[in-house]
């Protein structure tokens, strides 16, 4: 150490460097103490911590952020009746590594829920979000699991090293606070956990928004493409699935609607017959019940964006799922559990 | 394994902690391996020809140097520079003499389908060929002895820093750093971590940025607009500029960190006053390569006026062809042929010898000269970077059509500000004639001329590993 100090206080160059990474630390530091975080890292905190807090509910909703917009917990609850609770745990920008993870940690805290509404979009399977739990929901020991599960080790370790800097974290923000924008704003508001005020936010947000006209916008391509699983993705939804299994959890599967171009155009490709393939085969190997027939479509008017859909477009949603639910959950009481059929009804 | 990636920070990271355990001949083993797993990293099967590379013109220069017949000596070196030349010229020209061969035989009516091979073209391969086979040539000449140590021989040919894009360091520079112990002392450190992080900023920040800005530009092929035309160029000439001297520094940066010394290939280029001085600031390594290995040979300015000439443009020919196999890059070094033919007249002209440093003249002449030269600059980029000869004649057409439009001058600003603190440090760079000016200022004024280059990166740099520009050669 003190030939170090040393060299730096003889060589100018050094001199300037061990300043330069002082500095660094210091603004990292201060930034990572009193700097706003993102919304996304708050409400994953926020989601936890409740988690962590409240009772374990009978019916858990997860999922990424079309689960948590468009399923509301109380039009479940209500719809399945008899005194059922729901609460929704689903969190934007996640997949199956981070429900694998928040039903682990609620199982370590001794809450098991009766039952799981897992209601993905189709198409995040193709893309994996590791980056995103590495950097911003996974505990320590969680990242190591991340790095054993065989996907791109630098990616994760990246991901990782990006809670030791501030600006690396939030860089496009910074960018855009630098040259002025005022839109990064809604990057750091406050997340909406309670349902009924979320609601209301949501609201007042869509009403400020102009409505889309989809018919004249191409659908995304990343909507369109055929149905593929990443593997680190099966990996952690096989994981989750087992995890579930093992602790008695009935998972009910949801498919979200989409537009009638969507849904046109995923057939021309095979990818509903596809998605329906992969739903069928982890049916048959885990404790899975298919909630739907068929894939919903809903009218252009209730999405805001190509994938996102708005208020009441999502009480109809999950008033639908309710239903579905209730039925599944009768027969689900009434006796032991079978292989589930393609309908959701367990079989016996 | 690109420099700008988080698994090669990585890779040094872990070849740093070695290095410094290590005793010199361990180092050397430990470089060696660390440099075929760089190399590696792209495709394996590349191992293999740069392998045959370093096994051929290891054993062409010991024959070379055991030989006394001059007719034996002459085999081994021709042998040395066919196997090179031959694995170079397949691997990046084959396609390109075959194609040209039936379009010239097609406009005289004769069908001719050549059979075009998916061939891959080795990362760095022009590099690294270059520089194995200067070793033998230089064996040869009695200028080196031969490196009787293969291990050390391949990894003076490997040295991972400067392996995929130079600079092409010769054999009697950096081979006696490889067979003598290295000591890195405090001020290899601190020049090592700044040219590095000059390095990232020219690269992330200047290169990448001005790549965002060229490439919608280049991607169509007509309708283009003068301000359009003046935009791409201008910054082409920061990106390629950033992109290969970041690369550069960087490479000499992580040398200097394992107690080597590479050698500088830019020195302030858009400051020429020349076209000479232009090929004594820009890629000094290979423009010195081709000087010694090409031009000098074929009798450089000793045969008379016309031979002189007529080597200036084989050289520069050969020299835009080295860096592509396309029609473009042989119109580029003709382009720059031409510019040093025509200098060089005009020096003959005035009774001046051509020098690669420019006379002492007025601050005005001066300006002019650098802004004359950096006009003549700009459009050889875009012959370099133009995909098509239509895609150039459309450019060339659209550049006298300006008209100061927002648009055009909002592009400029634009362009101006990515490229003003490197502008800015070259301007004191060449005033003061010291290309060190930064590491001379004192250590708080360096360190937050830092701080400001390390914040401009991270929050603007761009960070989706592209690749360098001169990987491709």
């Amino acid at each position: 150490m003190k030939r170090l100090y040393m060299c730096i206080r003889r060589d100018a160059g050094l001199s300037a460097m061990a300043l330069l990474a002082g500095a660094v630390v210091v603004i990292e530091t201060g930034l990572g103490l009193w700097g706003p975080e993102s919304t996304l890292i708050k409400e994953y905190r926020q989601v936890i911590t409740r988690a962590m807090r409240e009772p374990a509910p009978d019916l858990l909703i997860m999922g990424d952020s079309v689960a948590r917009g468009s399923i509301l917990a109380g039009v479940v609850a209500e719809q399945l009746g008899q005194e059922l609770s729901a609460r929704n745990d689903a969190m934007q920008g996640t997949g199956p590594e981070v429900a694998y993870f928040t039903l682990k940690r609620e199982l370590a805290t001794g809450k098991v829920p009766k039952a799981v509404l897992y209601a993905p979009s189709p198409h995040t399977f193709a893309s994996t979000r590791m980056h995103i739990a590495a950097g911003g929901f996974c505990t320590w020991p969680e990242v190591l699991d991340l790095l054993r599960s065989g996907h791109d080790r630098i990616d994760i370790l990246g991901s990782t090293l990006l809670r030791f800097s501030y600006t690396l974290r939030y860089r496009e923000q910074l960018a855009m606070l630098l040259k002025g924008r005022r839109e990064i704003k809604a990057s750091f508001r406050d997340p909406v956990i309670d349902e009924r005020a979320w609601i209301d936010f949501y609201e007042r947000e869509l009403a400020q928004r102009k409505p889309v006209d989809f018919s004249r916008l191409e659908v995304r391509a990343k909507y369109l493409a055929p149905f593929t699983v990443a593997p680190v993705n099966r990996h952690y939804l096989e994981r989750f699935l087992e995890l579930a299994g093992r602790h008695g959890i009935q998972v009910y599967w949801a498919i979200p609607p989409v537009m009638q171009r969507t849904y046109e155009g995923r057939e021309a490709v095979g990818f509903n017959t596809d998605y329906s393939r992969f739903l069928e085969g982890l049916a048959a190997r885990y404790r899975v019940a298919l909630l739907q027939h068929e894939f919903p479509v809903y009218p252009e008017a209730c999405f805001y964006d190509q994938n996102h859909f708005d208020i009441p477009a999502s009480q109809r949603f999950s008033a639908e799922l309710g239903q579905r639910l209730r039925a599944a959950w009768q027969v689900a009481a009434t006796g032991p559990m079978g292989p589930p059929k393609r309908d959701g009804t367990p079989g016996s | 394994m690109l420099f700008n990636s988080f698994q090669f920070i990585l890779f040094f990271g872990a070849v740093l902690l070695l290095y410094r355990a290590l005793p010199h001949r361990g180092q050397n083993w430990m470089l060696l391996i660390a440099s075929y797993v760089f190399y590696g990293a792209w495709d394996w099967r590349f191992l293999i020809l740069f392998f045959i590379t370093t096994l051929t013109d290891y054993c062409c220069a010991l024959q070379v140097a055991r030989s006394t017949s001059p007719r034996r000596r002459k085999s081994f070196v021709a042998l040395s520079v066919v196997v090179n030349m031959g694995i170079l010229g397949f691997f990046k020209y084959a396609n390109f003499f075959s194609d040209s061969l039936a379009g010239l035989l097609a406009v005289f009516g004769v069908q001719f389908h050549p059979l075009t091979m998916a061939i891959i073209l080795p990362v760095g391969i022009s590099f690294y060929t270059f520089q194995s086979m200067s070793y033998t040539i230089d064996v040869y000449r009695g200028q080196l002895a031969p490196c009787r140590n293969f291990f050390d021989y391949a990894l003076y040919v490997s040295f991972f820093p400067q392996l995929v894009a130079g600079p092409i360091e010769r054999a009697t520079h950096l081979l006696p750093q490889v067979l003598k112990p290295r000591r890195v002392t405090p001020g290899y450190v601190s020049e090592g971590l700044y040219l590095i992080l000059w390095g990232y900023f020219k690269k992330v920040f200047v290169a990448d940025n001005m790549a965002l800005i060229v490439e919608p530009i280049f991607a169509q092929q007509t309708g283009f607009t003068g301000a359009q035309v003046w935009i791409g160029a201008l910054a082409f000439a920061f990106q390629i500029y950033g992109d290969f001297s970041g690369y550069s520094d960087i490479a000499r940066g992580t040398a200097r960190l394992l107690g080597f010394d590479i050698m500088r290939n830019f020195n302030l280029p858009y400051f020429s006053r020349s076209p000479q001085e232009f090929w004594h600031r820009w890629h000094i390594s290979l423009s010195s390569w081709l000087r010694d290995y090409l031009y000098i040979p074929l009798g450089g300015n000793r045969k008379g006026r016309v031979r002189t000439y007529v080597n200036l443009m084989a050289t520069m020919v050969l020299g835009g062809l080295w860096h592509g196999a396309a029609w473009t890059f042989v119109i580029w070094g003709t382009y720059h042929g031409l510019l040093l033919a025509v200098h060089r007249a005009w020096c003959e002209w005035r009774g001046q010898a051509p020098k690669g440093e420019s006379p002492e003249g007025s601050a005005l002449l001066k300006g002019l000269q650098i802004a004359a030269m950096f006009l003549l600059t700009l459009y050889s980029w875009l012959i370099f970077r133009c995909t098509s000869f239509g895609q150039l004649r459309e450019m060339t057409r659209a550049l006298w059509d300006v008209d100061f439009t927002p648009g055009f001058l909002r592009g400029l600003a634009k362009v101006l500000l990515y490229a003003a603190i490197l502008i800015g440090v070259q301007l004191g760079q060449y005033y003061k004639k010291d290309p060190d000016l930064v590491r001379r200022w004192p250590p708080a004024l360096q360190a937050a001329f830092h701080l400001i280059a390390v914040y401009l990166l991270l929050v603007f740099g761009v960070f989706d590993s592209r690749s360098f520009i001169y990987f491709q050669f």
